[in-house]
């Protein structure tokens, strides 16, 4: 069984700058929807890579969009124009994207995010607003879906805040 | 009430764990049925 918020914990610990995105986002957010892998927007710069890197080292990461599956094996001047990593590890999946479709880049997200508090610390999530624009400018069926769940917990909260 | 509804008195964390249990059950379910259809 995928362990994604031990998968987060260890992220936060490791103290690797990110900003949860996706499906997860959404389900911090209240929808009910299941997802099956992290997906995060982190700053492409070699500290960060190498946090993240080092912090799940021991679940084995692997490049799991390269058909031989090579682990991996960042160095400070080979994460040097990255933009993407699709990992799958021990506990699951992680994608790492420099930007997220709708909203920007890391600096952006980070703007349009909002702070939550895990057992590990406080961990960022993309704000809810941002949320809808990204799964609107994604337009899968099941961005669809929670973009309906995310606009009627929005309307919910609206009328809580009026 | 609905699920959202049931969601919203959760904290972000409290969201969380809820699906980390709601997934868990689904994989079972979904190796389970796997397991019938291999056996059947």
């Amino acid at each position: 069984v995928p362990e994604l918020d031990s998968l987060l914990d260890r992220l936060v610990r490791g103290r690797v700058e990110f900003v949860v995105v996706g499906g997860f986002a959404a389900v911090a957010h209240g929808v009910t929807l299941l997802t099956q892998d992290l997906d995060i927007c982190c700053a492409f710069v070699p500290e960060n890579l190498m946090r993240l890197q080092a912090a799940i080292a021991d679940l084995h990461p692997v490049h799991r969009m390269v058909p031989s599956r090579p682990p991996l094996a960042l160095t400070p001047e080979g994460g040097v124009g990255l933009q993407n990593l699709y990992l799958a590890t021990d506990w699951g999946q992680v994608d790492c994207l420099g930007s997220i479709q709708g909203v920007g880049g890391f600096e952006d997200v980070t703007a349009q995010s909002i702070s939550i508090r895990l057992p590990s610390g406080p961990c960022r999530v993309l704000g809810i607003d941002a949320l809808i624009r990204a799964k609107e400018a994604m337009g899968r069926d099941r961005d669809r879906e929670a973009v309906l769940q995310l606009l009627a917990i929005r309307e919910r909260l609206g009328r809580d805040a009026g | 009430m609905s699920l959202i509804e049931v969601n919203l008195q959760r904290s972000p964390y409290e969201r969380i764990l809820a699906h980390q249990r709601a997934l868990a059950m689904a994989l079972a379910l979904r190796a389970a049925v796997e397991r019938e259809r291999a056996g059947a």
